[in-house]
């Protein structure tokens, strides 16, 4: 009669085009079922008054302000003498008693910004050191645990899983959670901040040190096992000098990302350039929380560049 | 650096540098410890009084809140859905990226594509958030936003990259009988990254679901809102049972999308 019948499998890869519909399907799906829960429209992303604020915010975090009122809080202020970073309020009347709305610059931008930026030193110096000490004690912490983690040097199970658990269930809380946490329990200030990127800095540094110390060569180990070496002195002559290099670079790596986290700590209040932010950003002083901005933007760069440079001589 | 040993029976002895070079940066990185812990401002904290009242937290966040699990369970829900949301939006928009910043796709742009991702990936999309809800308001639309432009970054370096490493053959082959460029890109190369493209896209998605946690600590939705107020409010018994949320999902999503991207790949 008929050629013989078909499995399902190989039929489905013939119509290799079906997988191509599937998956559009599935994202159309996925599409309607979360904006529909979330009551979200497409004409939202597209709507012009949102563009329009965007663009209006990004204007402001420039060196302009925006004057639409007259009973705005620019005149509010009333000096003659404009202060620092603050609007002219002759001009500004100047403008709202035409009815129109506008931008102006701001008169003392530069020198604003100037000694703005001596504001910002100590905060972003704290930034770093924060950073740097997570870092450095979630690496000191992390020798230990990976070596427990790891699954070539450690015979006995229960050990290995529990140790594993724990730092995936450390790793499992994002940073901020962790800043907002111990906030909450130590009160505001730098520490809960260095505490938050501690256990953050651990939880990344076990997990990446203890996938490399389970790919070493075990020749050496063996060696030294048949000769009679003990767990330490295996550990010390066999581990250390293969994973060290890694080490460092992974050190270097997560204090990268450390850097990067601690300028957001701030806001929830722990710490470092973040709290300036937060409070620029409740007195609407926007053009001073645009250069908090390119000052995080550069920092991210620099640290990527210098760390990505040494860790390529370091492997 | 560091696996340098003067014991080594090597046939050179070592020089002075190379001797000394490990406890040189050893040194020098003590050093920048030091400098960074004393440096460091607002050392507030009393640790007698601290660490009761840290250890009183925690005896009462273990007592979890457990008539709030409803309203827990359809804020996760959200979470998700923003992070779904949020890399779906990301996951096309890099698409354009991606191929720009190729160098065999992009060709001459590819440098300025390549730029133009890492500015994007250096704003935090915490920041980002803040920004988009003075656009569209408090609520999970400012979060989607955020993680959608935020995830562009690393999802359209990810993308260029495999599009760097695809097969030449299929696309030399059409173009020998005929086919126009849309043509090449469409049957020659698109098959070959959709399979890892969307890899991609399930890793930025576990990333994502993790961010959609902490974005509603500045009012961007999700979860984040309630755990803050819940701090702020000091109910710890709530911000406990929301703790358990969070890992329970995340660990959740992390465990199905590697089992589905070991499928995919």
């Amino acid at each position: 009669m008929s050629a013989p019948k078909e499995n399902l499998k190989a039929r489905l890869a013939r119509m290799g085009w079906m997988k191509t519909v599937a998956s559009l399907l599935l994202l159309v799906v996925v599409y309607a079922w979360t904006s529909t829960s979330l009551d979200i429209k497409p004409s939202q992303f597209l709507d012009g008054s949102t563009w329009r604020a965007m663009a209006d915010l990004t204007v402001r975090l420039g060196p302009f302000y925006r004057v639409n009122k007259c009973n705005d809080a620019h005149t509010a202020w009333g000096d003659d003498e404009p202060l620092a970073g603050k609007p002219n309020p002759k001009k500004v009347r100047a403008v709202c008693e035409q009815g129109r709305s506008q931008y102006l610059f701001y008169d003392d931008y530069w020198e604003d910004q100037k000694a703005f930026l001596k504001d910002m030193k100590d905060p972003l110096l704290d930034t770093f050191r924060m950073a740097i000490v997570g870092a450095f004690f979630g690496a000191l912490l992390a020798i230990p645990f990976s070596l427990l983690a790891a699954r070539n040097l450690v015979k006995w199970t229960p050990v290995y899983y529990t140790v594993r658990a724990l730092l995936n269930l450390i790793r499992t809380v994002p940073d901020l959670v962790w800043a907002a946490l111990l906030t909450g329990a130590l009160g505001v200030g730098a520490l809960p901040g260095v505490l938050a990127l501690t256990i953050f800095s651990f939880g990344l540094n076990a997990k990446l040190l203890s996938e490399s110390i389970e790919t070493i060569d075990q020749g050496p180990l063996e060696a030294m096992k048949a000769c009679g070496a003990s767990w330490i002195q295996q550990v010390r002559y066999g581990v250390v000098p293969q994973v060290m290099p890694q080490f460092l670079a992974y050190s270097l790596y997560v204090l990268e990302i450390d850097v990067r986290a601690s300028t957001v700590l701030g806001l929830v209040g722990a710490g470092g350039i973040g709290v300036l932010f937060n409070t620029q950003l409740t007195y609407g002083k926007w053009h001073r929380v645009g250069a908090i901005i390119v000052v995080m933007l550069v920092v991210v760069w620099v640290m990527d560049f210098v760390s990505t440079k040494v860790r390529e001589r370091l492997i | 650096m560091t696996t340098a040993r003067s014991t080594a029976p090597g046939p050179a002895p070592l020089s002075l540098w190379k001797r000394w070079a490990p406890t040189f940066w050893f040194l020098v990185v003590i050093a920048v410890v030091v400098w960074a812990m004393t440096g460091m401002k607002s050392y507030t904290v009393k640790w007698s009084e601290a660490w009761p009242s840290t250890v009183n937290i925690v005896k009462l966040m273990v007592r979890a809140d457990w008539p709030y699990t409803p309203t827990l369970l359809a804020k996760l829900l959200e979470t998700v859905q923003m992070a779904l949301l949020g890399t779906l939006l990301a996951s096309i928009l890099a698409i354009p990226f991606g191929f720009l910043a190729s160098r065999n796709m992009g060709k001459k742009l590819s440098g300025f594509g390549k730029m133009m991702l890492n500015a994007i990936r250096a704003f935090p999309e915490i920041i980002l958030a803040i920004i988009f809800i003075k656009g569209v308001g408090p609520g999970p639309l400012a979060g989607i936003m955020a993680m959608g432009i935020h995830s562009i970054g690393m999802l359209g370096k990810l993308y260029a990259e495999s599009v760097e490493a695809i097969d030449k053959g299929p696309t030399e082959a059409m173009l020998s009988v005929g086919a126009n460029r849309i043509q090449q890109i469409w049957f020659g190369v698109v098959p070959q990254v959709l399979p890892e493209f969307s890899s991609y896209a399930l890793y930025r998605f576990e990333i994502n679901s993790r961010a959609a946690t902490i974005l509603g600590i500045v009012g961007a939705g999700g979860i984040g809102t309630d755990l803050i107020f819940a701090i702020q409010q000091r109910v710890w018994s709530r911000v406990g049972i929301i703790l358990l949320g969070i890992i329970v999902v995340v660990t959740a999503i992390d465990l199905g999308s590697g089992w589905l991207r070991k499928k995919l790949v």
